[in-house]
């Protein structure tokens, strides 16, 4: 069956579904659990959006659980006000609580943000058992009210069921369309490689903070849904460090990044310990031991285990062939669109005209003493290929990430196009029209090669999160023409027909051809190539020179660094020689191949002669 | 301020913080060796010390040998451990292994509680119950105990890494396993040694914390995460900042909750922590995070 056509049937049968579950359950001890396990499944959403998109550690997603369950408790004992927009402000509320948590721990990663992020769970906790004139202290909260749907009191697990079941699925539907998304992408973008998202230009910051707020707000709601159900009480020991980790083990044990499978753990692992409570005191002791089971013998959760399986690889493909990436991928052949080697839009100001386009004043970075590159001055000039060498150590790969913000210079100024951007972060010296490759190739290995090239986009695009998830007429334009480029940039490196490829199963030679046409895809003026022949063999580094010409010839600059000189020698216009973070020389290739000191710097002068 | 009172402070703040900095120590030696972050830290200091209270009480065992025996036991259990919860692990990234950790932590919580009930206890005092009088000011003698132990155990800890062929040789592992291995050290044994001794001093932190902290199963929770902050307000990896960052945090933690608020003397620890990764992220005796490009 079609995909398009069998979405509306898949909706139907699930609204059907929750409709019909209350009668087939009567058992309000069922009913109740079922309801705390979607509380804690909408929580474990939020920690696979941060967790599972983003790649950022959180171990205080009870806390936030518990500021929504709070926030929404106060606010209708305290002050009488009806539950359902109090659940919202609870979202909200624990979304800003989150925002909190993402600013400090920005720079942090592993260990250090595991233990800020307990922390701030701990203080969290604290506050709530401390603070009695708001929270009432340890005591809790008692007699939390329903929500009511006109005359009707929503106080039977079965009628509350309906409100955890929808919301439940609102969420999950909104965080699946958030993951294919111009935002999902700069999330996963951060996860793969966080310095290569940053030169795709990604402001890592905001994504991350973006993330930790979603996660929160997500984590509030089910608190929220938690305060109004069960036993209508809330008290602080419940959102404690101990129920963090079991939310974490929750959202690993589905399948990190998967949001049906945080469903599935969170379901599986409240449902369990009822199942387990046969063995009396020894319950919680097998529980745990089976989460070290999980984490020695099923490395990908649930999700990993039946990823693999034959029934849900021909799911995923048919669920794929709706898409509409894939559409518009096979109409793009069908119709010869994009192939042919159509010409990259060439910035209309790069054309033709002359003159420098980057210019470097006295740049240094000392790393303590270390003088890695020692006051270079350097001007590339538009439209040619400039190379930049150097014997290893001579500060070449040093000059590259300074200029393009991922080290700030010790001293010195860097200017584009009359611009000066030294010291700016990544993100914004990409939008000023710099992009570039690595050494030792930093693609998003587990994204497609496809969403590769569209995250090369991303700072020529602008759909935020509401736009990502409710995807309104604009956003699939922009969705569309992003894809549209994107082809193209595939088919000017030769990379057509592999969009679906995921991009670490690329052999070595295409790899490097795809960091290229995700770099060219933000438009660059100047492309900065950091060893782009490392490891190609003979016919692959002739290829890559003509592809260098073509690069040019569509007026964008190149600079260069290499290490294999007969490359550097055919394709420069002009070149720069550095050697112990000085510029030695520079010049028309011939100049070099014939300046003593280079030779020297290359070969080495004999003790006594020197 | 009366000065007795900040004397008294000082000594029970360096006593915690001497419980803080072993416990510390025993992280550092794991992360170093293995670039692990063992969440069960804590549980290696909740365990030994049912044990010691169990052969005390029960076995009626005195001092000294209870002392000795949890000490080997507690060197066992670092090797069982590290053989379930880091060896089957040890190729994968972060997450699983503090997970398997955690799960570990729930698991001897639950353990003890199964086998020694959930009643606290108190453990027995090598020293005389009476407060000591000195100058007009009160110390608990086990304070007295804890910092002069600790101190003792910290001499030890140097000649042994820094004198002698099998402290060498754990530390060659730590820096360079594959070059380690290819100078012929056994790594894996030398990784199973570091846990070992990791989880004795665990032992030593659970003994001296015992006669003060009512034994529970919640007792190394809070004190592995506190020691844990140490770790990293004294520089992640320092093994002297470690020490350093534990005893300031002890001293810091009983003064502000003397003077700022008791309730919340478990906060202090963490906004510190938060405080100082904000503004000195490497710490005091800092290692780099930024990766390289």
């Amino acid at each position: 069956m079609n995909t398009r056509a069998a979405k509306p049937l898949i909706l139907a049968l699930l609204v059907v579904a929750v409709l019909v579950f209350p009668l087939a359950v009567t058992s309000n001890y069922w009913l109740n659990l079922v309801n705390l396990s979607i509380s804690f499944s909408i929580a474990c959403l939020g920690l696979n959006i941060v967790l599972g998109y983003a790649g950022q550690l959180s171990l205080a997603q009870a806390a936030f659980w518990g500021v929504g369950a709070y926030t929404s408790a106060l606010l209708t004992t305290g002050l009488g006000w009806p539950v359902w927009p109090c659940m919202l402000i609870a979202f909200i509320v624990a979304g800003l609580f989150g925002v909190c948590l993402g600013i400090p721990t920005l720079k942090l990663t592993g260990h250090y943000l595991a233990m800020t992020t307990i922390g701030f769970g701990i203080i969290l906790q604290l506050i709530l058992i401390n603070a009695i004139w708001l929270t009432g202290g340890s005591d809790g909260i008692t007699k939390i009210p329903s929500p009511w749907l006109g005359s009707l009191e929503l106080k039977d697990p079965s009628t509350f069921f309906y409100v955890a079941a929808f919301s439940l699925l609102l969420l999950t539907w909104a965080s699946i369309r958030l993951k294919d998304s111009r935002v999902g992408r700069a999330f996963l973008a951060v996860q793969g490689n966080e310095m290569a998202a940053g030169t795709m230009g990604i402001d890592t910051t905001v994504y991350k903070i973006t993330a930790f707020a979603l996660s929160a707000a997500y984590a509030g709601y089910g608190g929220a849904l938690f305060a109004h159900s069960g036993s209508h009480y809330i008290s602080p020991d419940t959102f404690s460090f101990d129920q963090s980790v079991v939310l974490l083990a929750m959202a690993v044990l589905g399948g990190n990044g998967s949001a049906i499978g945080a469903i599935v753990g969170a379901t599986l692992l409240t449902l369990v310990p009822e199942v387990l409570r046969f063995l009396k005191d020894s319950y919680m002791m097998v529980y745990a031991a089976g989460i070290v089971a999980v984490m020695i013998f099923m490395p990908g959760g649930i999700a990993g285990l039946v990823k693999g399986l034959p029934i849900a690889l021909r799911l995923r493909a048919w669920w794929n062939a709706g898409s509409a990436a894939t559409q518009q991928v096979a109409v793009s052949v069908a119709t010869g669109d994009g192939i042919g080697g159509r010409p990259i839009p060439a910035k209309a100001a790069n054309a033709g005209s002359n003159g420098t386009l980057l210019s470097v004043k006295g740049l240094a970075k000392h790393f303590g003493g270390l003088k890695a590159v020692d006051g270079v001055d350097m001007e590339v000039r538009r439209g040619e290929i400039q190379a930049l060498i150097g014997p290893n150590g001579s500060g070449k790969t040093t000059i590259l990430n300074m200029l393009s913000g991922l080290y700030v210079p010790t001293t010195g100024e860097i200017s584009l196009e009359g611009t000066v951007i030294t010291g700016r972060k990544p993100h914004v010296i990409t939008a000023h029209g710099m992009a570039r490759t690595f050494q030792n190739i930093r693609l998003f290995g587990e994204l497609t090669v496809l969403d590769n090239v569209l995250i090369g986009q991303h700072c020529h695009s602008k759909a935020g999160v509401v736009p990502s998830v409710l995807q309104p007429a604009s956003q699939q334009a922009e969705e569309a023409g992003m894809r549209k480029k994107a082809l193209e940039m595939l088919e000017f490196v030769g990379l057509r027909g592999k969009e679906f490829a995921q991009a670490n199963s690329l052999p070595y030679g295409q790899q490097r051809l795809l960091e290229l046409a995700r770099a060219l895809a933000s438009d660059p003026k100047i492309l900065l190539l950091d060893e782009p022949a490392a490891g190609l063999n003979a016919n692959e580094t002739e290829a890559l020179i003509d592809l260098l010409f073509r690069i040019r010839d569509q007026g964008i600059t190149i600079l260069l660094v290499e290490h294999d000189m007969s490359l550097v020698m055919n394709v420069s216009d002009h070149i720069t020689v550095l050697n112990f973070g000085k510029k030695i020389a520079e010049g028309a290739a011939e100049a070099i191949e014939k300046n003593q000191e280079v030779i020297d710097a290359y070969l080495g002068t004999e003790v006594g002669n020197a | 301020m009366d000065l007795s009172i900040n004397f008294q402070l000082a000594t029970a703040g360096l006593a915690m913080g001497s419980i803080y900095a072993l416990v510390a120590l025993g992280f550092v030696l794991i992360f170093n060796a293995v670039s692990v972050v063992n969440f069960a830290q804590g549980e290696f200091v909740m365990v030994p010390a049912f044990v010691a209270v169990w052969l005390m009480d029960v076995l009626k065992i005195p001092f000294p040998l209870t002392y000795v025996i949890t000490v080997i036991f507690m060197g066992v259990f670092g090797i069982v451990f590290q053989r379930i919860a880091y060896y089957p692990l040890r190729n994968r990234t972060f997450l699983p292994v503090i997970i398997a950790t955690i799960g570990v932590s729930i698991f001897l919580k639950n353990a003890a509680q199964m086998v020694f009930g959930a009643e606290p206890f108190l453990m027995h005092r090598p020293t005389p119950p009476d407060v000591l009088k000195l100058a007009g000011v009160f110390i608990d003698p086990q304070y007295i105990v804890i910092i002069v132990c600790t101190l003792a155990l910290l001499a030890f800890q140097y000649f042994f890494f820094e004198k002698t062929s099998l402290g060498k040789k754990m530390q060659a592992t730590a820096q360079d396993k594959d070059m380690a291995r290819l100078l012929g050290i056994r790594v894996a044994t030398m990784i199973a040694i570091t846990f070992a001794y990791s989880s004795i001093l665990g032992a030593a932190a659970g003994i001296l914390v015992g006669p003060i902290f009512y034994v529970t199963k919640e007792m190394g929770g809070m004190l592995g995460l506190k020691a844990f902050c140490s770790t990293i307000l004294g520089g992640f990896g320092s093994v002297p900042g470690a020490i350093l960052g534990g005893i300031f945090l002890g001293v810091i933690e009983v003064f502000a909750a003397f003077y700022i608020s008791s309730g919340y003397r478990d906060a202090f620890a963490f906004i510190i922590l938060i405080l100082v990764l904000l503004f000195r992220p490497q710490g005091f005796f800092g290692e780099k995070i930024a990766e390289k490009a």
